[in-house]
């Protein structure tokens, strides 16, 4: 069984645990598939959303999980205490912890806070992504996509591409294609890809084109704006020109290959209006996918705090 | 009187006594006899059984928390830190609240240091509150016996008012002291930026901003003749710049802590906050670098770096943590275990660093093992372990990478302005060497 009280990376799983997660994933995204959706696993279990940081997406998809599985939830949307220290986060979850929370799902932008919870509380911390970071239910969806499509990871060549640097998807996507034996190709400019994530075990390379022929699937990160005003990048255009899928990269790439990105996508930028809504785009898979994943985890740990009383 | 019998005398001065032998402490504090085999009638006889008896440490880089920062640490409890690590001189900076930056501040830590059971010597802010805009009144803090000028972990950033500041401090031969580091390539940066920040997602920190800095206040130091010493340099290319510069006979020197001949990026335990140092853990290979130069005669001095950090500010995420742990207790006992248990410095060379070479540079009393000095020495059990536990730190603080730690070479006793404490008994034992 999965081993954890808090769900905090993908760097720390074992093969062995993520495959667990993925079988369970597998059955949940099955069920999503019927008529009724609606489980009572988590009946007695009250979970607390927290998010310091906006997200629609990922937000949604951790409450349909919980609500999916019976648990009681509560949000807590703080787009404008995004700043909060850890200590200040800290405190507020010591406070739901006395109103008897049981796990605790949190967004925020500092890498790291999620470890610093785990060490100091007794409710389960949940990762929703982590400054630059992890993202590791991003990845397990990402996975498990990806796993639809080609049943096998290995063998298989993924290339993730754009501001690695900064990319939380990217690092928890990298542990989990790694643990599952696929080729990993990380793509992108010298100033957001540097040479250091070579010691991951993957392929650094600075030029798509020549790769892109090479891949099965390829998924794009989104480009954050401000990293032109740190002297990252010179301007999207020039991103979009030496990094962007669009009509004539995706005649390049093979035929059954994939195209994928966690969401949202900066339409013209990373992905061309008509690469978005190729028929090689598994954009909104990924979605449904992320709900399934999320049930799995969520399961798990309920389940280990339940054998751990 | 009391007399110190049959101990290992290791005095790292030209010339210095080192064998076994004894010293008696008359009780004006100063040492009436050293040799072996000496004789005193109705002395309190204190035995060696094979332990060292040193002069004591004199530390050039210690922060404490006076005025404003007292939570962190006071002279008190740093004083009492200090001499649990066999520091009998120490230099303290000027990053407290207000800054130490003027006479006032001066005179009010003087006033507190008077009491103090060892020596303090306060180093004064090159630049009002330490922002790089006015030069501090160097001539006024010379005469109140300030000659040490540094600002800190917030190092002058404007390159011409740093030349313009040591031209003028050079004027009243005072000693610049600089921690090397460019904040404008530093930013954000919490740790080295390498393979580790990669992989915990935290805005590094690049070697370069180090050697940049090198560099620059060397190229300052030959152009107006100040005299430069940097706190710790801790990255290959920050070394090779210093033993470039020292080899076209720059007037600079450098100290190291313990942190950085020890540990390196890899031993960060996630996001454990007692790891947040300035300058930063750095790569193994840095960490190989530094202990080349230490073989090599590349460092002058072995320094605490002493920063403490209450326990509630650490407890937050590491971006947001205050940087900076404790060191003053157990500088020597990790050097012992890490430089000289390893052959990497024969105990005479790390006594140079602890003992000499601090207080030439620095510039302040020094007190060999001879007959008429004031008697100033260490008493370290060099068979005996121990383990660095939060209950035992002297410091107010308790911040330090190294919790738990087993080390080497225990301090015992110090022997101070005419006062012996003993650094393992409950109660308290001190006294004079009237008694």
């Amino acid at each position: 069984m999965f081993p954890s009280r808090h769900f905090i990376g993908i760097e720390t799983l074992s093969r062995d645990e993520l495959l667990e997660i993925l079988a369970l994933a597998a059955r949940y995204r099955t069920l999503l598939d019927q008529d009724d959706k609606n489980l009572t696993d988590l009946k007695n279990c009250t979970v607390a959303n927290l998010f310091f940081e906006n997200s629609t997406r990922t937000r949604f998809s951790f409450e349909l999980a919980e609500r999916r599985l019976g648990a009681t939830v509560i949000n807590f949307n703080n787009e404008s205490s995004s700043s909060a220290k850890g200590e200040t986060v800290l405190d507020t979850i010591k406070n739901l912890e006395v109103m008897k929370i049981d796990m605790v799902v949190i967004r925020h932008t500092l890498s790291g806070i999620c470890n610093m919870l785990s060490r100091s509380v007794q409710a389960s911390i949940i990762n929703a992504g982590e400054g630059t970071h992890e993202h590791p239910t991003q990845a397990l969806l990402d996975v498990l996509s990806l796993q639809q499509h080609f049943n096998e990871f290995k063998g298989l060549s993924v290339g993730i591409i754009g501001d690695i640097l900064h990319s939380r998807v990217a690092r928890s996507l990298v542990f989990a294609l790694k643990l599952l034996g696929a080729n990993v190709h990380l793509i992108g400019p010298k100033t957001l890809l540097p040479a250091h994530f070579e010691r991951f075990g993957v392929t650094l390379h600075h030029q798509l084109d020549q790769i892109l022929p090479e891949l099965d699937a390829t998924v794009s990160l989104r480009i954050q704006m401000e990293r032109m005003e740190s002297g990252y990048l010179p301007s999207l255009i020039e991103f979009h020109k030496a990094y962007g899928i669009d009509e004539r990269r995706i005649s390049k790439m093979k035929s059954h290959a994939i195209i994928m990105h966690p969401g949202p996508v900066n339409r013209g930028v990373e992905l061309s209006h008509y690469a978005v809504d190729s028929e090689k785009s598994i954009i909104l898979e990924q979605v449904t996918n992320g709900v399934a994943v999320r049930m799995a985890v969520l399961k798990m740990i309920y389940e280990f705090r339940s054998s751990s009383l | 009187m009391i007399l110190f019998k049959n101990f290992e005398i290791h005095d790292p001065y030209p010339g210095g006594f080192k064998g076994v032998g004894d010293v008696l402490v008359h009780s004006t504090g100063l040492i009436s006899e050293i040799g072996t085999e000496i004789n005193a009638q109705g002395a309190k006889v204190i035995e060696g059984n094979r332990r060292l008896l040193v002069p004591g440490f004199c530390d050039t880089h210690a922060n404490f928390g006076e005025p404003g920062l007292e939570y962190r640490e006071t002279v008190k409890t740093g004083s009492e830190a200090a001499l649990a690590g066999g520091f009998t001189t120490v230099f303290i900076y000027p990053n407290t609240r207000p800054v130490i930056d003027s006479l006032q501040v001066i005179e009010y830590l003087k006033d507190k240091i008077e009491d103090s059971p060892i020596r303090i010597e306060i180093v004064a802010a090159i630049s009002k509150n330490c922002e790089g805009q006015l030069i501090s009144p160097v001539k006024s803090f010379s005469e109140a016996g300030v000659h040490t000028f540094s600002d800190g972990n917030l190092p002058v950033q404007n390159s011409l008012f740093m030349k313009r500041a040591c031209e003028y401090l050079s004027m009243y031969d005072s000693l610049v002291v600089v921690n090397p580091e460019d904040k404008s390539m530093s930013g954000s940066g919490v740790l080295h930026d390498g393979f580790q920040s990669i992989r915990l997602g935290l805005p590094g920190i690049p070697a370069v901003s180090e050697s940049i800095m090198v560099h620059r206040d060397c190229e300052i130091s030959r152009e107006t003749g100040a005299k430069l010493h940097f706190n710790n340099v801790v990255t290959r290319e920050g070394i090779e710049a210093l033993a470039f510069h020292k080899s076209r006979g720059t007037n600079v020197t450098a100290g190291i802590a313990p942190f950085y001949f020890i540990l390196s990026d890899e031993n960060l335990d996630w996001y454990n906050t007692n790891f947040k140092l300035s300058p930063p853990l750095r790569a193994p290979s840095d960490l190989d670098a530094v202990l080349n130069s230490l073989k090599n005669g590349g460092f002058d001095i072995i320094c605490s770096s002493h920063t403490p950090q209450s326990e509630i500010e650490k407890t937050t995420d590491f971006l947001s943590a205050p940087i900076g742990a404790i060191s003053l207790e157990t500088t020597f006992s990790l050097a012992y275990t890490y430089l000289v248990k390893t052959q990497i410095l024969t105990l005479d060379q790390l006594l140079e660093m602890l003992v000499v070479n601090p207080r030439r540079r620095f510039g302040t009393e020094e007190n060999p093992l001879k007959k008429g000095a004031k008697a100033d020495f260490v008493i370290i059990d060099p068979f005996e372990t121990l383990s660095i536990l939060k209950e035992t730190i002297h410091s107010k603080s308790k911040n330090t990478p190294f919790l738990n730690h087993k080390i080497s070479g225990v301090i015992d006793m110090v022997f101070t302005r005419n006062r012996l404490h003993s650094l393992h008994e409950k109660t308290s034992s001190d006294y004079t060497a009237h008694s």
